[in-house]
């Protein structure tokens, strides 16, 4: 297994209103990217907290690169941060920010037109931070957690103000720094984003861990699906899908105008679902049921999220906030 | 190394902000205004009595070593304040702004406290510097740099007044020094920048305004307060002193205490502020 750059054993923290962390495990392998989801007030920033150094744990132990958490310091220069929001020193311009973060870990500035221009900063440079928006100012964070080019990243929410397009571009960010050999843990609540860039998931609930491993593997445990569109025989369609062997489960759904059905598999694993996909289609045209389309359903992170929630007594509506 | 890295990032700031900036030069510009002010006066003072048919008055400075003192003297307390006030600021703002994950990923607690406190007493320092130069020219415009010789007679003689200046001032800069440890204690106790602000200046000022209560002590205790609120301070007695005053003169053990007795409490504030900083989540 890959050196550990930050680690959760057993974490305990308790707030005067209740436990905040109960038991969590979280390990942030060099080279991953460890998603870390859950709905609001169930710990994510407090573990990454612990995980910094930052709060003591009342039980269980926080280290990073093999160190205790509370040591960090001693890896300066390895461990860029994005937390507690962007933290910028308002008084001072954009390069002035970055250049007091250099000095505190001893450090020269490099250059950071790149990061600039790929973040979309460029002319900002010379601002002073109080005049940036909070999406400006939470892109020079960004830039300022990966200055210098850090061994670990710990990013709360990078991505939370920005459009669609700058999420893409600062989680590529991300996937540049792990493709290098970085660790980073990341919470967002843009799943489908996270899910692009994430290799490992944690999902936190009420200070519980309800998922922990690796995301590819977690999403494997997701029941396949199909999408089902069947022209103008929906209902019927539907009805014979509700009696097939292979079928557990059929939804109605409603997508770029047609009208669609959701149906969940009674099978796990890619070969039996397709075998399956085959017997429904054709018990379908046996029915004489017209099939316009038929597609394997990709099991996405929120449906991961949404289910584990649903298990775990939530309502499934949380927001990964 | 942490404490050098932080200490040098902390000057920088200082010195890049406006706040850090205006703080830097506002005793300068206050003592040099002083100075100017005291002569302006004096010279209107004299053409009234001129305009009254009087015979205009003698220089009240024979040299100009008393209006720099006097500049140095107005530019102190404001330096002190501004060191109270950057001191109160250097953990509570990061706290209220959320850069202590920032700092204490840097750098161990301990080096954050002192290389902040250090670089607070840099930026004074630098202040006392600027404060003197703009004292001293803005002196030199009115007077000259010159033994004090009263009817022909040598009261003190250059190398005199150079020395017991110094004397005076080098020893009151640990009481301003103190004051930015002062503030950076309640900045590591407090919760956040207002409360900090309070916290540091009411105390001080009430302590210093009631000193007397403190009995014997409080001369002891106050060598460390800044010369508006006591007249034990030495920067506020070099003015006396450098005039020659009859009944100014350094008190035995007096310039000792008043580098030791800052230099005690200041170390014992930046303790506390390293203790609750240690303790204390972030």
């Amino acid at each position: 297994m890959a050196e550990l750059a930050l680690e959760l054993e057993r974490v305990v923290k308790r707030w005067r209103s209740g436990a905040a962390l109960r038991g969590v495990d979280v390990a942030v392998p060099r080279g991953a990217v460890v998603g870390l989801v859950g709905p609001s007030g169930a710990g994510k920033t407090t573990a990454m907290r612990v995980g910094l150094g930052l709060l003591a744990p009342d039980e269980g132990t926080a280290r990073v690169f093999a160190t205790p958490a509370r040591a960090i310091a001693r890896h300066r220069g390895r461990v860029g941060v994005l937390i507690d929001g962007p933290a910028l020193e308002p008084a001072l311009s954009v390069l002035d920010n970055l250049q007091v973060h250099a000095l505190r870990h001893g450090r020269a500035a490099p250059d950071p037109a790149p990061w600039f221009e790929r973040l979309g900063l460029g002319g900002l440079a010379r601002r002073r931070a109080a005049r940036l928006s909070q999406g400006e100012q939470y892109r020079v964070a960004l830039v300022r957690a990966l200055l210098l080019g850090p061994d670990l990243l710990v990013l709360d929410e990078p991505v939370a103000h920005f459009d669609p397009a700058l999420a893409q571009a600062a989680l590529e960010l991300v996937r540049e720094a792990a493709a290098r050999g970085a660790a980073t843990l990341v919470t967002s609540h843009q799943l489908a984003e996270l899910q692009r860039v994430a290799t490992h998931l944690v999902l936190l609930h009420k200070g519980e861990v309800l998922l922990n491993g690796a995301l590819a593997d977690l999403l494997g445990t997701i029941a396949p699906a199909l999408r089902i569109a069947a022209g103008g025989a929906a209902a019927p369609a539907k009805a014979l899908l509700a009696r097939h062997a292979a079928v557990a489960r059929v939804d109605d759904l409603r997508a770029d105008g047609l009208d669609l059905l959701r149906v969940e598999l009674r099978v796990s694993g890619a070969e039996e679902a397709s075998a399956a996909a085959a017997a429904i289609n054709a018990a379908l045209h046996q029915a004489g049921i017209s099939v316009s389309l038929l597609a394997p359903e990709r099991p996405t992170l929120e449906e991961l999220f949404r289910r584990t929630l649903l298990r775990a007594g939530g309502s499934g509506t949380e927001r990964p906030a | 190394m942490t404490v050098f890295a932080t200490f040098r990032a902390e000057l920088f700031r200082l010195t890049r902000t406006r706040g850090g900036r205006f703080g830097l030069f506002a005793p300068a510009l206050l003592g040099a205004l002083r100075v100017v002010g005291g002569t302006l006066i004096e010279s209107l003072g004299n053409a009234r009595r001129v305009a009254q048919g009087l015979k205009a008055a003698g220089p009240h400075d024979l040299t100009a070593f008393g209006p720099l003192a006097d500049g140095i003297n107005w530019g102190a307390p404001v330096l002190a304040m501004a060191a109270l006030l950057i001191g109160a600021f250097a953990l509570a703002r990061e706290r209220d702004g959320g850069g202590l994950a920032q700092l204490f990923v840097a750098a161990p607690r301990g080096s954050v406290v002192l290389g902040k406190l250090l670089a607070i007493c840099g930026w004074v320092v630098l202040s006392f510097v600027l404060l003197f130069l703009a004292a001293m020219g803005a002196a030199a415009l009115g007077a000259d740099f010159t033994a004090h010789v009263d009817d022909g007679y040598v009261a003190m003689s250059l190398p005199d007044l150079w020395r017991e200046m110094v004397r005076g001032l080098v020893c009151g800069l640990p009481a301003l020094l103190c004051c930015g440890a002062f503030g950076v204690m309640m900045s590591a106790m407090s919760a956040g920048v207002g409360a900090a602000a309070v916290a540091t200046l009411v105390p001080f000022t009430l302590l210093a305004l009631f000193h007397a209560t403190l009995g014997a002590l409080g001369p002891k205790l106050f060598t460390t307060y800044v010369p508006f609120l006591s007249d034990q301070s030495p920067i506020a007695r070099v003015a006396k002193v450098v005039r020659a005053f009859n009944d100014a003169a350094w008190e035995p053990g007096e310039l000792a205490r008043a580098c030791l007795v800052p230099g005690a409490e200041g170390l014992a504030f930046l303790l506390i502020a390293w203790f609750v900083t240690l303790r204390r989540n972030a």
